[in-house]
């Protein structure tokens, strides 16, 4: 399991990591309050910076090519860290491993993407770059022929809730040539990036948007809860932004179960409709294609739109995210758009889009697909390797 | 002490002025809730050429919070980049988009550069991001490129996003219809 590096904070004490931040209680007529201690700020406001400066973080990159043998999902090994910050990864054992770090929550959830390169010329077979957690579940991500004259390379990209006692991940690669097909080591590398984004969000409060954080003056009261007169509540202050940076709203909506499909024609854009949620912290989605924003801020948004193919294949696949603005008007992010395999095959396409995206509350979001097959395709129903649509809130 | 990014971990030493110490964790908070972003698009013509690694230059931005774009520092800088206003690590998504008619076997790759190099020191800038066989057909088909990393850069490192692709058609333009314009966003996300 990853190790749980410990971070020092600048009087010497070693961080308490991550945060659950005191309540504070105000003085009552049978009470004493919270004493304003320095311990106990240092425990919440500097322990919270020291945290999100430098949250779980792994960078690792392969530098020598590997064989990938066909229609088997294998891990990218032989990762060197450019960074692993919370010592995750080993480079003697089990090398395409990154552990995430142990915390008190249990299982936090982790923004992970990756690139694959492919030696490969085939448009006749479909490539693809997943995340895999504990050597089981595969989350896929673009799912493409190469073709000729040039490689091909595919990425991933997914919001993933991992427990630090015992979970990995890996960056895998499948493809279903009839050989083994080599990675790219020269000028481009598979690489694997995994960030904290969020605690465990069962049981944590769901505050609004920190205000900007007061300007305190000498004729300000501390207080815990307490306003007016001068008061300023700490609760407020520290205790409500500690714990909106802990878990901030995140979304991850999936297919699952049913079939839906993609009407052909160049333009026509239908929305993907999602079934379930793997988390939604802040209830941006009950039902349909939309989620819809609860608390203002910037965004990273990312969609992976899955779609089966048929035997006979024609005209192009195009992705794009579709932003509502409740205020009028919509805008929307294309994604990755790209020709589908030729032959007989109907392994599928796979695409991604992903944009920074600031949204206000009651703006919607959709995952759309276009395609000119000439006939309809049909959206892959899975919780791993189907549709779906994450979100980060990253920025007020 | 100050609400710049990356925020210092605040000293709360029993015995320091209150105030003080209170808006040394007011600043700090304010600088996790707001770091450095830069989202840009090309929203103009752009004229690109085949079989060349080119930086995509950015029309004036949506959002540029440290001031980083490059017209915006002092001496200014060329369009085509934003300024790490100081070191750390930055999220990076962007999209590449050719305008025009493709041609068979096209290919289109987007790619980030720090410091006019490979972000991870291991590659060759310029094609370290996802390789894609587009659409071939007229300019009503979309022929775009995205992928979103996490990249390491010391104060006053350019990001650039590289656009790359292949010699089949005869396109020399990127897209500039909206929602399929080359586009940018850069958060800055830790030390």
């Amino acid at each position: 399991m990853g190790t749980l590096t410990r971070i020092f904070l600048p009087d010497g004490q070693a961080a308490i990591l991550p945060v659950t931040p005191r309540t504070w209680s105000d003085s009552g007529a049978a009470t004493l309050g919270d004493p304003l201690r320095a311990s106990l700020l240092t425990t919440d406001a500097s322990s919270i910076v020291a945290w999100h400066r430098q949250r779980p973080l792994f960078h690792g990159i392969q530098t020598l090519a590997q064989s990938i043998p066909a229609s088997t999902w294998t891990a990218i090994t032989g990762l060197g860290e450019l960074t692993d910050n919370w010592s995750g990864h080993s480079d003697t054992t089990n090398t395409g491993r990154y552990y995430v770090p142990n915390t008190v929550f249990g299982g936090d959830w982790y923004l992970c993407s990756g690139l694959v390169p492919w030696n490969t010329n085939s448009s006749t077979d479909a490539h693809i770059t997943g995340i895999r957690v504990n050597g089981g579940t595969v989350y896929e991500g673009m799912k493409l022929p190469g073709g000729t004259g040039h490689a091909l390379t595919t990425s991933v990209v997914d919001l993933l809730q991992l427990d630090g006692s015992s979970d990995y991940v890996e960056l895998g690669a499948w493809h279903n040539e009839a050989a083994a097909v080599n990675t790219v080591v020269s000028s481009k590398l598979p690489s694997l990036q995994v960030r904290w984004v969020c605690a465990n969000p069962s049981g944590l409060p769901t505050p609004s948007v920190p205000a900007a954080p007061h300007t305190w003056t000498g004729t300000d009261v501390v207080s815990a809860s307490a306003t007016g007169s001068g008061r300023v509540p700490l609760n407020t202050e520290l205790r409500d932004v500690v714990r909106w940076l802990m878990n901030p709203p995140i979304v991850r909506v999936h297919t699952s179960g049913t079939t839906q499909t993609i009407p052909s024609g160049a333009g026509t854009w239908t929305a993907i409709t999602w079934q379930g949620q793997s988390v939604d912290n802040y209830g941006m989605w009950t039902s349909g294609a939309s989620v819809t924003c609860q608390r203002a801020g910037l965004y990273y948004i990312a969609g992976t739109g899955a779609v089966t193919e048929t035997s006979t294949k024609a005209g192009y696949r195009a992705i794009r995210i579709h932003h509502a603005i409740a205020a009028g008007g919509s805008a929307d992010y294309y994604g990755v758009a790209a020709m589908p395999m030729t032959g007989t095959k109907t392994t599928g396409t796979s695409l991604i889009a992903d944009a920074f995206i600031r949204l206000a509350v009651g703006d919607t979001l959709q995952l759309q697909f276009d395609q000119t097959n000439g006939s309809t395709l049909s959206v892959v129903s899975s919780t791993s390797n189907g549709a779906r649509l994450i979100g980060v809130w990253v920025a007020k | 002490m100050s609400t710049a990014w990356p925020p210092d971990i605040p000293v709360l030493a029993a015995g320091a002025d209150a105030v003080t110490a209170l808006n040394t964790m007011s600043q700090s908070l304010a600088s996790l809730l707001n770091p450095p972003i830069f989202r840009a698009e090309r929203s103009t013509a752009l004229t690109v050429a085949e079989n060349t690694h080119q930086f995509i230059t950015w029309s004036t931005p949506t959002e540029d919070t440290a001031g980083g774009w490059g017209p915006s520092q002092t001496p200014a800088q060329a369009a085509d980049r934003y300024v790490a206003p100081a070191a750390g690590w930055y999220h990076v998504e962007a999209a590449v988009s050719l305008s025009g008619t493709g041609a068979a076997g096209m290919v289109v790759i987007a790619a980030v550069a720090v410091g006019g190099t490979s972000p991870t020191g291991q590659g060759v800038a310029g094609w370290e991001g996802p390789e894609v066989f587009v659409p071939t057909g007229a300019s009503t088909q979309p022929k775009l490129v995205c992928h979103g990393w996490v990249v390491y850069a010391n104060a006053g490192d350019p990001i650039q996003i590289d656009l790359w692709y292949s010699t089949e058609s005869a396109i020399t333009a990127v897209d500039t219809t909206a929602g399929i314009r080359c586009r940018v966003g850069i958060v800055g996300i830790g030390v």
